[in-house]
């Protein structure tokens, strides 16, 4: 955090020449796709497989689609910050390391414990977050004009939803009513994603900026009740800015 | 042609083997000390006791327990067949030679009628005092052929099954799991022997239960 902090003052102390320093506004429409490795967490409720010690696949990958509106406010031609909403939706699976399933254990009752053979569980939730994210334009006079991008977004979990794939052996079985999904542990509630990203942008006054997120990090919490997520992750975010407004003294 | 069938088959029956079945031992080392299995209640097929500087523990390719009814006394004898390892030895790669075999037998008397494994349940929670007069101990060692010798001076020891479940696996009855303890402190030809910190956790099916 303190690194975030000199960072932006640094970026602040700068000055530039030679360009229009009126502020203005900007709005953003931006699609981003973030990806991050996952590995196995004994969830208590998966046997072992045999032929490694972990119960499940040791490593995935998980995914987080985010869709943001965000008004941008120019200090100057080249440096910017942002805030709006995001709702990302979060991604991650659990499936067998080798073999075709997994045993599922449902729910135990006096003396009898029942296990249901699965292919997978998989997550997906929706987080909704406030971004706060400052933009430091590199080249202002070149098109297209490269940036780079430092952010947070604090976000909560609205809701996840769980899919058990049962395995069925032969097409004419019907789908087993006993799979018990509430001790499959849920994401944490709340999450904050750090990133740094740097891209270019195409155009002005109507622009289009295609960026590379590296680092991804999610602090504060995990995105995945199934998977222990790495915290680094990295994407892609493409956004389109359109009407700018100068402001009138 | 022929060649290509036996090929085709070989692979199948390999990728038939990679899939997992409860029958299969699954050995997760206990983190406190590697070379006896955690314990649990999984039904994973292993057994384990720290046999003074050895292991006492269940062999990977082999059905690692059986049950017997006895009608005629009303006893159930649980059998443990593993080897006598070395402190150093890993557990899946072992090679063991024939002389390290060892099984443990315990049979016990009964209130009710256990001949099936569905009715193994009615051992849960029970702690059986090896020292009783009711309760037989036997131990194997190879010696040129499998050898049992009744433990007869047993100054200390319990048998507790922790917890006996009955598995349903896509609601059908699949077997029995039972999990506990053990600890056997005896003597044989003058010399103390102790089987001790013994776990299990092993899944009972009609085939091993008779």
């Amino acid at each position: 955090m303190k690194k975030v902090i000199l960072l932006i003052v640094i970026l602040l102390s700068i000055k530039y020449n030679g360009l229009a320093d009126e502020p203005y506004w900007a709005f953003n429409t931006a699609f981003g796709l973030e990806f991050f490795g996952t590995s196995h967490k004994d969830l208590g409720i998966i046997r072992a497989t045999t032929l490694n010690e972990f119960r499940g696949k040791t490593n995935d990958i998980g995914s987080s689609f985010n869709l943001s509106f965000m008004p941008e406010y120019y200090l100057t031609n080249r440096f910017s910050f942002a805030t709006g909403l995001r709702v990302s939706r979060t991604k991650s699976n659990y499936k067998p390391g080798i073999g075709k399933f997994l045993y599922f254990k449902s729910r135990e009752d006096g003396y009898d414990t029942y296990y249901y053979r699965i292919e997978s569980i998989e997550e997906k939730s929706i987080y909704v977050g406030i971004p706060l994210e400052f933009r430091f334009t590199i080249r202002g006079s070149h098109r297209p004009t490269p940036y780079v991008r430092l952010g947070a977004t604090p976000s909560f979990r609205c809701t996840t939803a769980l899919m058990v794939k049962e395995y069925h052996q032969k097409k004419s079985q019907s789908s087993f009513t006993g799979i018990n999904t509430k001790k499959i542990p849920q994401p944490d509630n709340f999450i904050a994603p750090v990133y740094f990203a740097a891209g270019f942008q195409f155009g002005h006054e109507d622009a289009y900026c295609v960026e590379i997120t590296f680092p991804y990090i999610v602090e504060g919490g995990s995105i995945s009740g199934l998977q222990d997520c790495g915290n680094l992750g990295g994407g892609l975010q493409l956004t389109y800015q359109f009407s700018k407004i100068k402001q009138k003294d | 042609m022929r060649k290509m069938l036996i090929t085709c088959m070989a692979v199948a029956a390999l990728f038939s083997a990679c899939e997992d079945n409860l029958e299969r031992s699954i050995w997760l080392s206990d983190p406190d000390d590697i070379g006896l299995p955690q314990y649990t209640e999984w039904g994973y097929n292993t057994f384990g006791a720290k046999m003074d500087d050895l292991y006492f523990v269940s062999y990977s390719r082999e059905t690692p327990c059986s049950m017997e009814w006895h009608s005629i006394d009303s006893t159930l004898e649980l059998t443990m067949t593993g080897w006598v390892a070395p402190q150093d030895y890993v557990s899946g790669f072992e090679y063991i030679p024939q002389k390290d075999y060892m099984s443990l037998s315990i049979t016990f008397p009964c209130d009710s009628v256990i001949d099936s494994q569905e009715r193994l349940y009615l051992l849960n929670g029970r702690a059986i005092d090896l020292t009783d007069t009711t309760v037989r101990v036997s131990i194997s060692r190879y010696d040129m052929i499998m050898i049992e010798h009744e433990v007869t001076d047993i100054r200390s020891g319990e048998l507790c099954f922790k917890r006996v479940q009955n598995l349903y696996v896509d609601n059908k009855y699949e077997e029995a799991i039972i999990s506990g303890t053990f600890d056997i402190h005896y003597v044989k030809d003058g010399e103390k022997i102790w089987l001790s910190d013994g776990r299990f956790d092993l899944g009972i099916t009609n085939k091993i239960f008779w």
